[in-house]
Formats: structure tokens, C-alpha cells, sequence
């Protein structure tokens, strides 16, 4: 039963992995993924978010294991951040295949923090 | 615009995707340096850069939009992740392992690009 919660929470994790990041696109017309660097950060604070939740023991183990690690687990994405940093670096430019990779990871950590602060005053 | 079809194949790679991920997480168990979760973001990263010259219009295997859907951004999607990844190098990083952690951040970051380069490169080899 839990497996079968944490495939469907996967399953709605990667739609709207899917729709935001066309939703971003139509109006982002630029080569530097910024829908997916979007996708990953939100999601990163999102993480932050029940983490403090499961800190405080607000959410059960089986809740933590349904919406983290199965849901944003599923949202989140490094398939796409590699191939996007090597296209970038393999059309030549450069500076954006090293900021990329730079800001998603850099602001993936801050955002996390951020996440889970908020997370400890709303709990 | 997004089309129905489009958004169930994505669906349903994101849950298989998962799947994987999942399973193989149970199955490598939870370990101090995050293994598990390393395994997945390469494999995940050498599999899309095949995929992305493997299923483009004349590549080895064409695919209509919908199955590229499915497998890029629905599997590939969902049996990587960067917020678990996140989640274990702030861990790492505040338990002191610095090490640890630096040795995690480029694995996967550096690692998964030459994986996905990989991919791209076996994808391209002559028959």
C-alpha cells in the first residue's frame, strides 16, 4: 500500500516536473535551462520544508517516504542538469555550462537551509 | 501547448522511473556516504545522454514526441534526483565530512556530465 502511495506521488512528482517547466519555457525563450534550474530549486526548499516537518516529528515516516523522497524525488531531476550542461558546454558556451551546474547545486543548498528554516516557524 | 498524451507518458515514466530509484534504494540500504542515490544520478545521466542522440529524428532509434516524453523526461526524470541529493551533501556537510561531502558534489555534478558525454558518444559510435 505504501508502495503503491509512493509510485503515484512519483507519477504527479514528474507531471508537474513536466508542466512547470513548459509552463517556464513558453516564456523563456533563452538556451540557459532556466526552467530547470527552477524546478530543482523550488523543489530543493520544498524538501527543506518537510524536513523541518519530519525534524519536529510532524509527518510520519511513511508521509516523509511518500512526499520527499518518492514526490520530489520525482520532481527533481540530475538527468536533464547533466545533459543541459553538456550542450551548453558543447555549443561552445562555456561561462553558462560552469554557472549552471554552479547555481543549482549552490542555490540548491541554500534554498534547502531556507526550506527548512521556514519549515521550523511554520510546523 | 501540453497535450494529454504527452503528460501521461511523462506520468507513467516518472513512475517507473521511480520505481527503479526506489527499489534500488531499498536494496543498497541506507549508508553513511550516499551511494544509492550517487548510482542513480550517473546511470540516470549516462542513459539520457544516450537516449538524446539514440531517439532524435534519423538517430538509431527515432521516437515520436510522446515516447521521448516517456523516457527523457518521464524515467530518466524520475529515477534521478537532485533534492535527495541535496538533502545528503548538506548532511555530510554538517557532520564535518568534508571529504565525504566534496567527493559526493563531484561525482555526481562532474561525473553525471561525463556520463551523460558517454552516452552521447556511444550513442553516436558507427554501427
Amino acid at each position: 500500500m505504501l508502495y503503491l502511495a509512493m509510485l503515484l506521488a512519483a507519477a504527479v512528482g514528474g507531471v508537474c516536473r513536466f508542466l512547470l517547466s513548459n509552463l517556464l519555457a513558453a516564456y523563456w525563450t533563452k538556451p540557459f535551462p532556466l526552467p530547470t534550474l527552477v524546478v530543482n530549486l523550488s523543489g530543493a526548499f520544498l524538501f527543506g520544508l518537510l524536513w523541518a516537518g519530519k525534524d519536529l516529528q510532524q509527518l510520519s515516516q511513511a508521509q516523509w517516504q511518500i512526499l520527499a523522497l518518492a514526490a520530489l524525488g520525482s520532481f527533481t531531476t540530475v538527468s536533464s542538469l547533466s545533459l543541459q550542461t553538456v550542450i551548453l558546454w558543447r555549443s561552445r558556451a562555456l561561462r553558462q555550462a560552469l554557472l549552471y551546474p554552479g547555481i543549482s547545486v549552490g542555490g540548491g543548498l541554500l534554498l534547502l537551509l531556507f526550506g527548512s528554516w521556514c519549515g521550523q516557524q511554520l510546523w | 501547448m501540453v497535450k494529454l498524451k504527452d503528460t501521461a507518458a511523462v506520468a507513467l515514466g516518472a513512475g517507473l522511473g521511480s520505481a527503479c530509484r526506489l527499489s534500488l534504494g531499498a536494496w543498497v540500504g541506507v549508508t553513511v556516504w550516499p551511494f544509492a542515490t550517487l548510482m542513480v544520478n550517473l546511470l540516470g545521466s549516462l542513459l539520457i545522454g544516450w537516449l538524446a542522440i539514440v531517439s532524435q529524428p534519423g538517430g538509431r532509434y527515432p521516437m515520436p514526441a510522446w515516447q521521448q516524453q516517456f523516457w527523457l523526461t518521464g524515467f530518466c526524470g524520475g529515477f534521478t534526483t537532485f533534492s535527495l541529493f541535496s538533502f545528503e551533501l548538506l548532511q555530510l556537510y554538517s557532520a564535518a565530512s568534508y571529504g565525504a561531502a566534496g567527493s559526493y558534489l563531484l561525482l555526481t555534478v562532474i561525473g553525471g556530465c561525463c556520463c551523460c558525454y558517454l552516452g552521447m558518444l556511444l550513442a553516436q559510435r558507427p554501427e
